[in-house]
């Protein structure tokens, strides 16, 4: 029964959290990598997250920790290899590039934002809710996300505040 | 941009990016899991057992060994032109290089000659420990204990015969709350098998003798020695007189006021010999 239910929850929900965690982290074999990495963790562990009210958010936030805490240790080692060949991208259409692309030049905190409202397509109350923050904080976070990222979209403009990739 | 716009935009990368990427079989995603698993309990098991072992080869140093007696080696005076019982020394030897082990320690009025009277405990026992290996035994009370009215909580490290004795009490070679060499007792009985607390209507039952490393004094007075060695070696300057009780005799070795060596025979005749021995701020003094 518990196997049957993991199995049923990993095929329902791999794709979509390797696109929510590829926007994010601007890099697919981090982002399948991290998504595997999490419900690996899961896996072992299913007793106890399928009782919570919300598994998939708690698969999110380990793999979100896995890729960052994976993409810190390997920013290190790139800085040293600054001539490191960069990972092939996937072979997207020009406007999905672009938008990763722009993505990539905001804050992580307005990337997780605008991810888990567009992407993963929660209101705003659960946004807040994964980010441990206010709703009303969440709200203005949303909106000056929503706003960089337009304008990165439009013109391609400056990096905004300090991009963590 | 309006939000629409962007909502279009995101769920276009979701179609366009969803066929590039496949769920790997579910059973590798578990392999995975199991995996790490095992990782972490290794991660962890490893520290654990290593401290553990730690924890049991302690305990080791703490249970009583079958006695391997070393052999007595005749050591040589000490280079002074005074007798070795003669010191009376309150401070740790100054020299920093460590002595060869050499099986033995000298009894000695100042203390155990690698460890004077006054030396921290730690440091003590390094040096003895140096000399003499793991020490048979250790005990410790606070209360009562079997060596009499102590000036403080006692720890008690046995090799053979040879009791050394630390407080943390105010003594004339330590100051109270410093863990320190207070005294040695060369014994023929296992103190530390009498229950101090023993208050029964029947006496306690005789502790069981010890036999094994029994270290003397730098002219050979030790465990066993006769009342006529002792007169040899201290002449004038052993007093004699019986036990409270019993046949036995004390005796004290004094420099002017000062006791430097005291204990029991078993009587007072010159074949009496000796039962015990200390030297120190000995308890019940």
């Amino acid at each position: 029964m518990g196997d049957k239910d993991f199995d049923e929850f990993y095929a329902s929900n791999y794709g979509r959290f390797v696109v929510q965690l590829y926007a994010v982290t601007g890099s697919l074999p981090d982002a399948e990598d991290a998504v595997q990495e999490a419900f690996a963790r899961a896996s072992v562990h299913w007793g106890r997250v399928r009782a919570y009210e919300l598994p998939e958010a708690w698969v999110r936030r380990v793999a979100l920790n896995v890729a960052f805490t994976g993409l810190r240790r390997a920013r290190r080692v790139v800085e040293v290899l600054a001539r490191a060949e960069p990972p092939p991208a996937p072979p997207l259409p020009g406007a999905s590039m672009e938008l990763v692309e722009a993505l990539g030049r905001l804050p992580l905190h307005f990337r997780q934002v605008l991810v888990l409202y567009y992407l993963a397509d929660l209101p705003v109350e659960r946004v807040a809710g994964e980010l441990g923050i206010a709703v009303g904080t969440a709200k203005s976070r949303l909106a000056r996300a929503r706003d960089a990222l337009a304008r990165q979209l439009v013109d391609g403009g400056e990096e905004v505040g300090s991009a963590q990739r | 941009m309006r939000s629409d716009d962007l909502r279009q935009r995101f769920e276009a990368l979701e179609s366009e990016v969803l066929p590039l990427t496949g769920p790997p079989a579910t059973e590798a995603i578990r392999r995975r899991g199991r995996r790490r698993q095992r990782t972490i309990r290794v991660a962890v098991l490893v520290p654990v057992l290593l401290a553990a072992a730690v924890i049991v080869r302690e305990a080791a140093m703490l249970e009583p060994k079958p006695f391997q007696p070393k052999p007595f080696q005749p050591v040589s005076p000490p280079p002074t032109t005074r007798p070795a019982v003669a010191t009376t020394a309150t401070t740790a030897p100054t020299t920093t290089t460590r002595p060869a082990p050499t099986g033995t320690v000298v009894l000695r009025a100042d203390g155990l000659g690698v460890a004077a009277f006054g030396t921290a405990e730690q440091a003590a026992m390094r040096a003895l420990q140096g000399q003499l290996g793991r020490p048979q035994e250790r005990g410790s009370w606070s209360g009562a204990n079997p060596f009499g009215t102590c000036p403080g909580p006692v720890r008690a490290v046995r090799w053979g015969r040879l009791y050394v004795l630390f407080t943390n009490g105010p003594t004339r070679y330590g100051p109270d709350g410093r863990w320190h060499l207070f005294a040695w007792q060369v014994d023929q009985v296992r103190r530390t098998a009498i229950d101090p607390q023993h208050s029964g209507p029947t006496p306690p039952p005789d502790p069981p003798p010890l036999r094994g490393y029994s270290p003397r004094t730098a002219t050979g007075i030790g465990s066993g020695s006769t009342l006529a060695d002792l007169r040899t070696v201290y002449r004038g300057r052993l007093q004699l007189g019986p036990a409270e009780s019993g046949p036995a005799y004390r005796f004290t070795v004094r420099r002017g006021a000062t006791v430097e060596l005291f204990g029991s025979l078993t009587g007072g005749t010159p074949q009496s010999t000796v039962t015990w021995l200390a030297a120190g701020a000995v308890c019940g003094e």
